[in-house]
Parts: structure tokens; sequence; C-alpha cells
């Protein structure tokens, strides 16, 4: 929403490190659908959840659910027993292994990281339980999530291709083991790296590299219907990528958008292509239905044989490392590249006239940068360093005057103010009245301004958060919970002064009574004005219920009044 | 009883039930998310948390030292902060009634507090010493302190996405934050002599427009994109307090309900900016005076809780239902 008040003109280009955030040693990270959530793997095999909103840790997992489990139960045994803690965490360290890669799934409802023991494993993000563990995978160069969710797309390293594991047994009949289709010929040759994969954004197509510098797009084939229903890839387009010197992918990277492409590899440049004709399947089951009519529509209908298009190259002439990692910023203005080996420098290109315009530089305690990832709503990209701490790059905020006063002018320079003759005289308010003479005021509309008013319907239950959310309609969790930490030293003091109070209550309520007992003999029978509750729990329920009653019967006589009086007013 | 559109069945409010035990005035109420129980806050520096289907006190909240001012609930309901005079914000476990955590920096008495919904993380609150401070609920730390406004801010709430505070102020503006960087984006005023406080302003399930009170016997609805206001409702009193604005849908129809200082609640078609009826909120032992009245709603249940500001004899709440009549 804060797009709204964005300057239109503004290039959105980052500046500055705002913030260094650091637990443990990153890896590698990656923001969740709307960007409150960063997820980080670290060295010792955790996952990182951290808050954008309060740039704190949220949640850590762990990747030993047995010790989980033991934590938990020692927990309720005893819950303030740190030095059983302290002995968990030494055993876990000798079973954690760096995260190599994680993603989100597309619902933010789970994580899945490989590690670099060969080990694929996946938690459930709001109870922070290790549900999946899959072992002897060999490590990763990066983990996907399927679009039903079912299964897996990796690819290990020393294989030969990128393949696809169902995640649950049960699953696997749908998702039987398999390797995505090489084209013919191709390269049975190891590699430490493995091929990078990436599915694209509506999931129906595969891109990945081969081990000789291609580039390879197979399509999703479903074949059967419903639990009987097996999948399969079809290769549909592959590309040679021609580099002079080193031909090995390292990374692709796809825009948030789903339309842009980047290439990572060892040579000198990043390569980016076009994304097209990857239709959702929402909108393409709209499409199809459109096209009823056409009875010979096979599955290939919507579905486009070339998915790469338009190739472009990004490179810096004066840089002499490769690069390691990119991204492009989330209004598809600019592609952020950083290499790992070299100093702290991120070269930022325009995305459409591939000019180099910016190469920002970092500390040089970071040295080169080994992931890069920007946020889906914002100016801001994390970096991560070669030495494992997260660099937060952003714009230079910069105070706008003008939007604190509607009256204000922004002036581009500095302007001698000439002082009319008569500025500072002392005159009637009818000559300064005068039109003609008064500085001009900039327009201004104030809230006061009736000419605004309007008698159109306006929907205030129009609850279509779409203009900000493009996922608004689906079933994706957006928040955390929050666990606040609580204070039990407040908390205690705060128990002893409500116990006095209490105490003073019952006091107070006592003499009251007396009062009352004493008002009620001289009267007989006129109510208390005012009931106090007293310590006593049945007590005060009673009362509460006599109060309700005693108050139900007053207003209610006032309301039979009401409806007397109205619904005269009604008939006339 | 009234006749609230002509298009839609006739409804009628009607009175439910009374909560007492508070000793001071008033100073807010609100209904849970939920609707099952409603809150209020008083200057006797407790908030009460009751049931809005029997009436019973659930819990009440002890430890300010000072009146309080204003609460919010978290969007999950597990905890209310609540502003108080002694210039301290506290965040309470709603189930249980315990203390949790104490924010502790501002200068003078907190006046407003909200949290962004749907997360609940951050708690924006707004005080006499002019400053819009925003809290990690975590850890109870102060992110960001905002010189925000020239007097005391009066009402503090997020847009519909959490990403944009908006506040308003007793020095006439209404200003739109920024949560992250904490710059301002924009600023509204209600007229050019800025002389006309804004007393309340909340948003509305339509990301595009806040509801926003003035102390000139007005509420508007504003445009946010255009930063104009498109419907003004009037005919009910607004001189001195603070009164909460609120909207209701029942069936097709859209209203607007506020309070008056006439001791009546008021209710408009938020279309037409007709005004629909006033109902008068009697007391019980005298006769109906020229007590403020404050209202506020539960928007899934359809029921309006209504208290006396500033006054010595009436501290009680009184929930009133929407119903249909045959």
């Amino acid at each position: 929403m804060n797009n709204l008040f964005a300057n239109p003109d503004d290039p959105n280009m980052l500046e500055h490190i705002e913030e260094r955030l650091s637990s443990g040693r990153t890896t590698c990270c990656q923001w969740n659908r709307r960007g409150n959530v960063l997820a980080a793997g670290t060295t010792k095999g955790t996952i990182v959840l951290w808050c954008f909103d309060t740039r704190a840790v949220v949640r850590e997992f762990r990747n030993n659910n047995h010790s989980e489990e033991r934590r938990r139960r020692r927990k309720e045994n005893s819950p303030q027993s740190a030095a059983v803690g302290e002995e968990e965490e030494e055993e876990e360290e000798e079973v954690s292994f760096p995260i190599r890669c994680l993603c989100w799934r597309r619902d933010n409802r789970k994580i899945a990281a490989g590690d670099a023991n060969g080990h694929v494993l996946i938690w459930d993000v709001l109870t922070g339980d290790l549900e999946t563990r899959m072992t002897d995978i060999g490590t990763l160069n990066n983990i996907e999530f399927t679009k039903d969710f079912k299964a897996l797309l990796f690819s290990p390293a020393g294989f030969k291709a990128p393949m696809f594991r169902a995640i649950s047994k049960r699953s696997g009949t749908m998702w039987p083991d398999t390797v995505v289709p090489l084209p013919g010929g191709s390269l049975d040759e190891a590699d430490v790296h493995g091929c990078p994969a990436i599915l694209t954004r509506s999931g129906n197509f595969c891109v990945y590299a081969t081990t000789g510098g291609g580039l390879c797009v197979a399509r999703l084939k479903e074949d059967g219907e419903g639990a009987q229903m097996r999948r399969g890839w079809k290769l549909v387009q592959t590309i040679e990528l021609v580099a002079k010197d080193a031909k090995m992918v390292k990374r692709l990277e796809l825009s948030r958008d789903g339309k842009t492409l980047l290439v990572v590899s060892f040579s000198k440049c990043i390569v980016a292509f076009d994304v097209v004709g990857d239709v959702e399947d929402k909108k393409r089951n709209k499409e199809k239905e459109d096209l009823k009519n056409d009875d010979n529509n096979n599955d290939d209908t919507g579905l486009e044989t070339t998915v790469l298009k338009n190739r472009r190259q990004f490179e810096n002439e004066h840089s002499q490392s490769s690069w390691e990692s990119a991204c492009v910023a989330f209004d598809n203005k600019f592609v952020y590249a950083a290499s790992s080996t070299a100093s702290h420098e991120v070269h930022c290109w325009n995305l459409k006239t591939l000019e180099l315009t910016r190469v920002l530089e970092g500390p040089n305690e970071a040295k080169g940068l080994i992931r890069s990832c920007y946020h889906p709503k914002r100016p801001l990209m994390i970096g991560v360093g070669a030495n494992g701490i997260m660099y937060v790059w952003a714009k230079v905020y910069e105070e706008s005057w003008t939007a604190f006063q509607p009256d204000f002018q922004e002036l581009k320079e500095n302007r001698e103010y000439i002082e009319r003759e008569d500025e500072f005289d002392i005159k009637d308010e009818e000559e300064n009245n005068d039109g003609t003479r008064k500085e001009k005021k900039p327009n201004v509309t104030y809230l006061d301004d009736a000419s605004s008013l309007t008698f159109a319907d306006l929907k205030l239950w129009d609850t279509d958060l779409s203009a900000y959310w493009t996922d608004a309609d689906e079933d994706v969790m957006h928040d955390l919970p929050v666990e606040v930490i609580v204070d039990y030293e407040l908390q205690a003091q705060m128990e002893e002064k409500k116990k006095k109070w209490e105490r003073k209550q019952a006091l107070k309520a006592e003499k009251k009574k007396k009062e009352a007992e004493e008002k009620e003999t001289e009267k007989n029978g006129g109510k208390g004005k005012e009931r106090e509750d007293d310590g006593d729990e049945n007590a005060k329920k009673q009362k509460m219920d006599d109060a309700k009653n005693e108050g139900r019967d007053g207003a209610a006589k006032m309301e039979e009044d009401d409806i007397i009086n109205d619904d005269d007013k009604e008939k006339d | 009883m009234m006749l609230l559109s002509k298009s839609a069945p006739s409804r009628s409010v009607e009175f439910d039930f009374a909560c007492r035990g508070h000793e001071k005035t008033i100073a807010s109420a609100k209904f849970s998310n939920d609707g099952s129980r409603v809150a209020s806050v008083s200057g006797d520096k407790t908030c009460r948390i009751w049931s809005t289907k029997t009436g019973i006190l659930a819990q009440i909240l002890v430890g300010h030292s000072g009146g309080l001012c204003d609460f919010t609930w978290s969007s999950d309901d597990k905890i209310i902060a609540t502003a108080s005079d002694d210039t301290f914000l506290m965040l309470w476990d709603s189930l249980t009634g315990k203390c949790i955590r104490l924010l502790a920096g501002h200068e003078c008495s907190v006046t407003c507090c909200a949290f962004n919904l749907p997360s609940s993380n951050v708690l924006a609150s707004g005080s006499s010493d002019e400053t819009l401070r925003l809290w990690d609920i975590k850890n109870g730390k102060c992110m960001l302190i905002i010189p925000a406004h020239a007097d005391p801010i009066s009402s503090i709430c997020f847009s519909a996405d959490g990403s944009i505070i908006i506040t308003g102020s007793y020095d006439g503006s209404c200003r739109f934050w920024d949560k992250h960087s904490g710059a301002c984006l924009k600023s509204l005023s209600v007229s050019e002599d800025k002389a006309i406080p804004i007393s309340f302003l909340c948003c509305t399930p339509n990301p595009s427009y806040i509801l926003l009170g003035t102390l000139s016997d007005s509420i508007m609805l504003i445009d946010i994109n255009s930063g104009r206001s498109v419907k003004k409702y009037r005919s009910h009193m607004n001189r001195e307090f603070c009164l909460p604005s609120s909207y209701v849908k029942i069936k097709e129809a859209e209203l607007i309900v506020c309070g008056s200082e006439n001791g009546h609640l008021y209710l408009w078609d938020s279309n037409s900016q007709q005004l629909l009826c006033s109902i008068p909120v009697k007391r019980i032992h005298e006769e109906s005076s020229n007590l403020a009245v404050a209202v506020n709603i539960s928007r899934n249940r359809n029921s309006i809780v209504s208290f006396f500001l500033k006054n010595d004899i009436d501290h009680e709440l009184k929930l009133w239902r929407f119903s249909e009549r045959k």
C-alpha cells in the first residue's frame, strides 16, 4: 500500500547498506511470498526466520527432530533447565551440516532445504517440526516444490540431470522418481556442482542447465485423471549457451513476476531470457472454457514450444571474476549481480537498456556475495556475504518535507526571498484581502472542502485487496503467529499488585454493603446506586447476574416506551 | 422502532444487557475480533473483559498506575495492549488476565494504540508527547520514534495491508507514515486554519477509504488515493470528546454509527450520507441527559456497545444488538 504514495519516476535503485543481519553464518536465504519473512539457512544446519517488520529472528528450525521432541518433553517436565539445553545443542552440532539451498512452498506453509550431507529436509513453518527427511540424495544446488506440492525438484551434485522425487510414499505413484529428459547424445559426465534447475511460475515448465553449458526447457505432461494421474516431462526447447572459457551454469534465477530468467554461469556475462507462454493453470482453464467449441483441443492448447526468447547479456568489461549471484528488482527495472571472490561490489544494470548503471561498493570485510535475494515488494535486496552476514541493501531514505504539510512546496534550489514593500507593514485586514497582492498559495485541498463529496455508491465492504496483493485469493499463510517473550519478573509484580488491589476492593465493597444495609433499613428497600465486585468469585458472579437482570428490566421498560413512540412515527 | 433503509427489511436496535463494575469513567470499549468478548478500559486503572453472551466479567487487568485511555485487541484476540496515563503501554494475555510485558518510553500519557493487522507483531502508539512509537511485540523493544505532530495524537490505525500507519492529531492534520522507514508519506489537513482537531480515525474494510472524525460535529470518509473527503456525516454533536465512529453492514445496507454529546447514538447510511435515526441511550436511574455517548460495533455479530464519557454516576457498558423485526 505504500506504493500508493511512491513517486512513479523514482528509479528505486539501491544505494546503501541499511543493516547487517546475522544469526550464525548464513549460507543462503529466501523471502516468502509477500516479503514479510526471510528464511536463512546457516552453516549449523538450521533455518532462521527473520521478521522483516521487526528485523528480528522469530523462529529457528533445527535439523534434528528427535532432539526437538526430547527438548519439548524436557521442557514440560522442568521448564528452566538450561544445562540440559546446552548439552543437546552440542549433540546437534555433531549431526548438522550446512544448509546449501532452501525454498518456501508457494503457500508459505513449508520450507524445504538441502544440506551438505545430502539430506533433504522439510519443515512445517507454523509448528517448526521437521516433517520429512530424505537421506542420501547428494549435495544439492537448488530445491523447489512442484506446483501440486507433492514432489520436489532438485539437482544433486555428481548427478547428470535434475530430478523429481515425491515427498511422501503415497504421492509416489503420481510422481515416480523422474529425471528430466536430456537432449539426445548428451553428456553423462558427472559434475560437482549439479545442474541448476528451476520451475517457471506456473509450474508447467522446468528450465535446467546441462553439464555441457546448454539450457533445456521441459514441459509437464499429465497422463490420466485424479489419483491415477502420472506426471512426466517432455523436452520442448534447447538452447546452446555459447561461452568462451567456462560453460558451466551456476545458478538460474527467475524474477518475481516469472517473466525474466537470469542465467549465472562461469562466463563473464549474465544471460537473460524472457519467459513467454508461461500461463498459470487458473488462467489457462479460463481460456479453455472460452475455447470450448473447439473439439480437437489436445493438451497442447495454450502451451508454447518456445518458452525462452529474447536472449540478452549483462556484463562489465572491467570486471575480472565470474558472477556468483544475480537477481531482478521487484519492479523489473534493474538487474543486480555480484561475484563471490572479488570485493563486495554489486553491479546494477538497467534491464531494458542493458546498460551498466552503477556499481555499489560494500564493506571490505564482506568479501564477495554468495547469494542475493530481492524483496518482492520493496526496493531492497539481501546480499549474503561470503562471511555469512546478510547485508540489507536499500535506498537512502530522504525526508520529503512536502509530505508533512499539504501547503508545503518543494524547491529545487534555494531562492532568495524578496520582501514585498508592504509585507511587514501594519495594515487593515480589508486592504490585505486584496487578492492580487497575496502570495500565491499552492493548490491545496482540505478535508473540509465539500466540493469533493459524492453521492456515488462506494462500497465500504469491498475487501478486495487485489490492488495490493496479487495472491489475495490463494490459501497462503502470510503471517506467523507472534510468540511474545513473557516478562516473568513483571508478571509476578503485577500479580502482587492485583492481589493488593483485590483486597482493597473487598474492603471497599464491605463498607458499601454496610452503608447500603443501613440505608435500606432507613428507606425500606431502595436500590443501591452502584454495586461493587468483591473478591469472592461466586458472590461476584451472582452480583453480575443481578446487575444484568436489573439493567435489562430497567432498560427494557425504556425500550417499550421508545417502541411505542417510534411506531407512531413510522405510521405517520 | 426505526427504519434503517427502505430497501432492506426494517431492523431495530434492541437493548441487550449492561456490564457493570468500573468505578470511574470508561474511556474506551471494543469488541474482540471474533465478537465473543468485549473489553473496556477506564479511569479506575483497570481493563475489564466481559463475555458478550452472558455479560459475565471474565478478567480484570490490574497493574497500571494511571487511568487507561485506550486499548486494542491483537488479530487473534489473545493479546490486549493497554495505553495509560502513566506513560506506559502494557501487553496482557486476554485469556489468563496476566501481564506479559511493559512498554516504556513515552514521556506523556499514551492516548491511542493499534496493532498492525493481520500479523499483530508491531504495536503503534500515539501519545500526548506528540510522538508516534512502534514497538516490537515479541521483545517489547521500541523500534521507531517519530515526532509526528505538533499536538497530542488522538487516534492511530494501520492500513489494511499493515504497511502504513495513519495518525490523527489535535493539530488538525492526519498523516501517513511508512512503517519501515518512518517516512512521512502524506499529510491531510482538515481546514486551512488548522483549528479543527481530528478526534478519531479508523480503516474501513475497503483499503481505499478511512473514516475520520473531527471536533466540528462531522465524520468524513476519506479517499486515500486522492486525499479528499468523499462522504460527510453530520447532525450529531461532537465538540469536546474523541468519540469513536464505526461502520456496520446489515444485509446490503452499509451504515456509519457514532455516539454524540447529547446522549444519543446516530446511524447514517454510508452512501446517501443521510441520517437514518438517532437513539437515546438512557440511564436507568435518571432521565436522559446531555452526556457524551461513545459506541463501538462488533462487525460480525452486529452488536453495539455504548458507554458514557466523563460522568460521575454511570460507569457501565450497555450492549445493544441489531435485530430483525417481523
